[in-house]
């Protein structure tokens, strides 16, 4: 397969391409374009929804951390901040709705201990076709399960949500995750670094050949063909994912 | 007087064990962290409640290999008081520090819900600041919680008085609708042989503030704070 193929097998346009091409002078080799499709996706990067996204107020005495980062932070007096994001994962929990659910729960939990919060709550915004029909159980019953199982292993407590049933989510169910996390408005990390030779390191759940191409598989429509696309989906790992939240909130040295 | 919280990994009950102790009973607590190999000096160990290991393979059979439950069992069995809630229930029958086992809820869903427990053994160091059929409110959030003992079994925890506590309608009456995951007999917590190790599947450090809706679980913590001074003052003497 040619690159001029393998570019829109990954979801980027001729003209995303040719931009590719010119920011790095030359052709991308084959990972160089994989990370491109990925963090050029609607999913990560809000491409085609970003002029819509602006219209919202985003600045305010209040705001400490608007757009941008992992998760917007909001002063609340005291010395505390609340931190919170929302995001969906439709597609994914439309072909396998248990670990499309649980990973929707998973990444946004990342996104506030990220912060260096202590996640307290998550909340969820789903909409669902009928549930007289075999699908819409399965559906139903796999996201609830994929939220609640994720959040209970966590420790962190569903509290709140909003639900509708309504005949056009049918084929495509609306799976919205919400975490909000608090920590003392002093403590906040942010996902930049600066300075030459400091080390990297990057952890996470263990990698497998689950999930790859996800964020693409989320950014492009919803077809007959998305069922065989089930693997892009990535399985989730709840206990690693508590480990993950103990070991950055202590080495982010948060007395909680 | 000093308490041992006990930290597995995917423990999560640990902070609201730890808080109790510490902010309401205004005693010493210390985290114990599941790889060590002696317990220090403590007067009780609490196992907390959690996913230990994401509960795969089983709920607690991964944790009962883990280097401090060595140290437990010795303390268990010097006759220290040992608390197991919730996973630290499944841990201790899985460590079989606890007769019988926890099966997944009878309709395979996860409950969290406000329940009524009736302290059916009142003479355990964990139970005796409360009167026998006394009734408790307490919160439960498990999936896996179903006792079950084989019938020879149940019958040697009946003639030794082991089971402690029962799901209760209100008024202390056991009934089908009061039983939140088909637990055999309704049964929500059991000791071992001599009564120091107890283990149950509802919360009673989730129901010791007024703002957390109940403080019949303090009952529990005031009985052994109850004992051990006693014992401290049978020492004094």
């Amino acid at each position: 397969m040619s690159d001029q193929d393998l570019h829109r097998t990954l979801g980027l346009t001729d003209h995303e391409y040719k931009l590719i091409t010119e920011q790095m002078g030359r052709e991308p080799n084959e990972v160089e374009l994989n990370m491109y499709s990925v963090m050029w996706s609607e999913h990560c990067s809000y491409k085609h929804s970003r002029s819509a996204l602006k219209l919202f107020p985003t600045t305010s005495p209040r705001v400490i951390q608007g757009p941008g980062e992992n998760a917007g932070v909001v002063d609340i007096g005291d010395g505390w901040a609340v931190v919170f994001k929302i995001e969906s994962h439709n597609h994914p929990s439309a072909i396998e709705p248990h670990q499309g659910a649980a990973t929707g729960v998973g990444g946004i939990l990342r996104d506030i201990y990220t912060m260096g919060a202590q996640p307290v709550a998550f909340l969820n915004s789903l909409r669902f076709g009928n549930l007289d029909t075999a699908r819409g159980r399965y559906l139903f019953d796999g996201v609830v399960g994929g939220i609640g199982g994720y959040g209970n292993c966590v420790g962190i407590p569903t509290v709140a949500g909003e639900i509708y049933f309504e005949p056009c989510y049918e084929g495509n169910p609306l799976v919205n995750a919400m975490c909000v996390g608090i920590m003392p408005a002093d403590q906040l990390v942010l996902g930049k670094a600066s300075g030459e030779g400091n080390l990297v390191v990057l952890v996470g759940a263990l990698t497998g050949r689950d999930g790859i191409h996800g964020v693409t598989f989320a950014s492009e429509e919803l077809s007959e063909e998305s069922e065989e696309k089930r693997p892009a989906v990535q399985v989730g790992d709840p206990f690693t994912g508590k480990l993950l939240m103990d070991a950055t909130l202590k080495q982010s040295a948060r007395s909680w | 007087m000093k308490f041992g919280v006990i930290v597995f990994p995917g423990s999560n009950c640990d902070l609201d064990a730890y808080h109790l102790v510490r902010d309401v009973l205004k005693k010493e607590v210390e985290y114990i962290h599941y790889s060590e190999k002696s317990i220090g000096r403590q007067d009780v160990i609490i196992l907390p409640g959690g996913f230990t290991y994401g509960d795969y393979l089983r709920s607690g059979a991964i944790a009962r290999f883990s280097p401090v439950m060595n140290a437990i069992a010795e303390f268990a069995d010097k006759g220290g008081p040992v608390l197991g809630i919730c996973n630290g229930f499944q841990v201790l029958t899985e460590a079989g520090l606890l007769p019988g086992a926890l099966y997944r809820n009878h309709h395979l869903q996860f409950r969290c819900e406000q329940v009524f427990v009736r302290v059916d053994n009142n003479s355990l160091p964990f139970t005796l600041s409360a009167s026998l059929g006394k009734v408790l409110e307490m919160p439960v959030a498990h999936g896996d919680g179903s006792y079950y003992a084989p019938p020879e079994l149940l019958e040697e925890l009946k003639a030794n008085d082991q089971i402690v506590f029962r799901y209760t309608d209100q008024n202390g009456d056991v009934t089908p609708q009061a039983n939140p995951n088909g637990s055999l007999e309704n049964i929500a917590g059991v000791c071992n042989r001599v009564g120091n190790v107890v283990g149950l599947m509802p919360h009673p450090e989730r129901a010791g503030e007024k703002v957390l809706g109940s403080r019949h679980g303090l009952i529990i913590f005031k009985s052994i704070i109850s004992y051990l001074t006693g014992r401290e003052v049978v020492r004094n003497v």
